[in-house]
């Protein structure tokens, strides 16, 4: 059991050790956004689609994705104007789109993060596994592994340290502090 | 007794692992509510409780500064000064804004002519609270004692994933380095992640 136990601990660690670090850096960097710079950089295209080829929002949209490089997750579209706007996204990357139903003219002005920047796309964006866009889906799908990985790593980390009979004393001690500290204070914060 | 590298780090990580248990469960709860539930705003929330506060007004002042000036004359538990954004006028020109706390969220105007403060208080899920302390950090957090000893929980439990993490692998390379799943499960984890960011650019 203990050997069981100390494999499971050991493998999930490593195999999520990146994704949890993703998860840390990305808070220093929410909590202390002065520490990192981090500039987007932006692009825009302009081209005609002729509104008799695209009979319906959607069909635009998946005609952006066919044969123009779109990628993502189609968010919710708006009536303008002179037309629509929706905006396709995947993690780190959001396009906006603004479609004008006469003309057929097509502006796109996409936003591609940078490498801090995509780490706090992570960290924001990939709740959620059934988003209508795979890549998106196994982001999410990553998010609930790290999640039950936490809760697991937690578990299987107080029974190796239960066994082990020389940190009893302070770890008891480092363990009284965190629920005393964690617990209490959630209690606190939820009745106030 | 002399301890080796490799008991030095295993009692880092133990230790570390013990004192942050109770925010590591929090946020294993958060990523798992955040990853299965509806928004919040799609989900049920109790009946907002209204209440209405005797408040004098101070002439010629500012819209800013009139909302600190309530802010300061309600005192609210755990809140800070109102976020700029949520400040505005509403259709009959009365003055609105939001104090949010992890647990609940303010929403007041201010009737000048009346001499009364109207406070609608609206009390968030525990899915919810979660999520907010989750992310309370001593940047964010409201000067109250108890919000600030959270948010140095917090930021003590950031620098204590990225301090597991680098002790949880000098561990592994200290002691077991030739264990083939350990090394596959490595290896899995690595490469799962550049695929995605990969796939994602």
């Amino acid at each position: 059991m203990h050997k069981l136990i100390r494999n499971l601990h050991l493998f999930l660690g490593l195999f999520l050790c990146l994704f949890v670090l993703t998860y840390a850096v990305s808070s220093l960097q929410i909590a202390y956004p002065g520490w990192f710079s981090s500039s987007p950089t932006s692009t825009e295209q302009t081209f005609v689609i002729s509104p008799d080829s695209v009979s319906t929002p959607r069909a635009l949209a998946k005609e952006l994705m066919d044969h123009h490089g779109l990628r993502g997750r189609l968010g919710e579209i708006k009536n303008t104007n002179d037309g629509l706007e929706f905006e396709i996204a995947r993690t780190g990357t959001y396009s906006k789109i603004r479609y004008n139903t006469e003309t057929g003219q097509v502006d796109i002005r996409t936003r591609a993060n940078d490498f801090p920047g995509m780490l706090r796309a992570i960290h924001f964006s990939t709740a959620g596994v059934q988003t209508g866009y795979w890549l998106k889906n196994l982001w999410g799908l990553f998010t609930v592994l790290v999640s039950i990985a936490l809760i697991l790593l937690g578990g299987t980390g107080i029974y190796l340290w239960f066994h082990n009979h020389t940190e009893r004393l302070t770890g008891t001690i480092l363990l009284a502090v965190s629920l005393a500290w964690g617990g209490t204070l959630t209690v606190l914060l939820l009745i106030a | 007794m002399k301890l080796t590298a490799n008991q030095w780090i295993k009692k880092v990580h133990t230790y570390l692992g013990l004192v942050n248990l109770t925010i590591l469960l929090i946020f294993g709860i958060v990523g798992l509510s955040a990853s299965f539930l509806k928004p919040p705003s799609e989900r049920e929330r109790a009946e907002p409780e209204v209440r209405n506060i005797d408040y004098v007004a101070p002439g010629d002042l500012s819209d800013r500064a009139l909302v600190d000036h309530a802010f300061e004359a309600l005192d609210i538990p755990l809140t800070q000064p109102a976020p700029d954004w949520s400040i505005h006028r509403d259709d009959q020109n009365y003055l609105g804004f939001r104090l949010p706390t992890p647990a609940k969220r303010h929403d007041i105007v201010v009737f000048e002519n009346e001499s009364r403060l109207q406070v609608t208080t609206t009390t968030l899920d525990i899915w919810d609270a979660l999520f907010r302390m989750h992310e309370l950090t001593l940047n964010h957090a409201a000067p109250d004692w108890r919000t600030q000893l959270w948010a140095l929980y917090i930021e003590v439990s950031i620098w204590s994933l990225i301090l597991m993490v680098a002790s949880g692998i000098l561990l592994w390379l200290t002691s077991r380095p030739k264990l083939r799943w350990a090394q596959l499960s490595f290896a899995a984890g690595i490469i799962s992640f550049i695929a995605l960011w990969a796939f994602s650019r």
